[in-house]
């Protein structure tokens, strides 16, 4: 009985010593991944956010030339550009949908280009190289006086940019 | 009996060091608040927005010189400036175009608010520690008023 016991106590411990030395093994390869990608330089580009749609007064408060943070502080880059479009609304009505823009002097939604350090990787741009800027991914983002709930519409090196 | 003391000792240990840290961690949180007191603050004026219900008596509810507040109260976030009444529109189906019309009995308050904000880089214009820019949605207590779901308008920094 007592020999029996043992011999399941050896096959756990070796099938723990397999398993940490597979963690082992995931976390020397992930870590070799990324020093290798580390060693690239980082280029800058230039990433195109649309905002939802937001009331002018609050539009107003975002400018060229204001730096974007993430919500943990984190600094993405600076406004380079800025322009406002027009609200879209869709109105159902007896099971037909209409659509309708806001005035622009009420609410409209911003686009913006910010300038970011990154590299691409399988097309999608890693901001400072780790954070993953895929298109349409929705970004929470705040610059001194506005807070943006925006969307990822295009990355684009700065030189290929017209 | 004696192995049994010599648990009783070893609970009583981590009871302590338990105590301890808990102490250590107010003291630090104590020590936090009153170095952030002492960050220099900035003017601003920021504006809130609410719906509100037409017929109420907005003028003894929301009265300029009264402070908002966080929904709590365990906050102060300024005092109010100015109150205007705007009208609210919603899209309408009309003729199969969407126009905008008024809202019957409602009203949008938009109330102008000063305070003294602190500015870190990073962490934006902050008020009794509650982070306030424009486009945010909270809960405030505006004079005698709990505007839930006010939405700030917008922030600009007194010169």
């Amino acid at each position: 009985m007592e020999e029996r016991g043992t011999r399941r106590g050896s096959i756990l411990d070796l099938f723990l010593v397999v398993l940490l030395l597979l963690a082992i093994l995931g976390a020397v390869l992930r870590w070799e991944r990324q020093s290798r990608e580390s060693d690239l330089p980082l280029e800058q580009y230039r990433l195109t956010l649309e905002t939802v749609e937001l009331a002018r007064e609050s539009a107003d408060c975002l400018a060229v030339g204001d730096t974007l943070y993430t919500e943990s502080g984190e600094k993405i880059g600076e406004v380079v550009s800025l322009e406002r479009l027009p609200a879209q609304v869709t109105v159902s009505s007896l099971g037909a949908y209409y659509r309708g823009e806001w005035s622009l002097s009420e609410r409209c939604i911003l686009r913006f280009d910010v300038a970011v350090s990154g590299r691409m990787r399988d097309g999608v741009l890693l901001y400072l190289g780790r954070t993953p800027m895929a298109i349409g991914t929705p970004q929470q983002l705040f610059s001194e006086r506005v807070r943006l709930q925006a969307r990822v519409v295009e990355t684009m090196p700065i030189s290929e940019k017209k | 009996m004696k192995r049994e003391e010599t648990r009783r000792f070893v609970w009583v240990d981590w009871l302590i060091l338990f105590a301890l840290l808990l102490g250590g961690v107010a003291v630090a949180l104590r020590v936090r608040h009153s170095l952030r007191s002492a960050e220099a603050t900035q003017p601003i004026v920021y504006t809130l927005a609410f719906s509100a219900d037409a017929e109420l008596s907005w003028e003894s509810l929301v009265t300029v010189g009264a402070t908002v507040t966080t929904a709590n109260g365990t906050a102060t976030l300024g005092e109010i400036a100015a109150v205007e009444e705007r009208t609210l529109r919603t899209p309408l189906v009309r003729d199969g175009r969407v126009v905008f019309v008024e809202i019957p009995d409602r009203m949008q308050l938009v109330v102008t608010v000063k305070a003294n904000a602190v500015v870190r880089e990073g962490d934006g214009l902050r008020v009794g520690d509650i982070r306030i820019a424009a486009d945010g949605v909270g809960d405030f207590r505006i004079g005698s008023y709990l505007a839930e779901g006010a939405r700030v308008l917008s922030v600009q920094k007194e010169v």
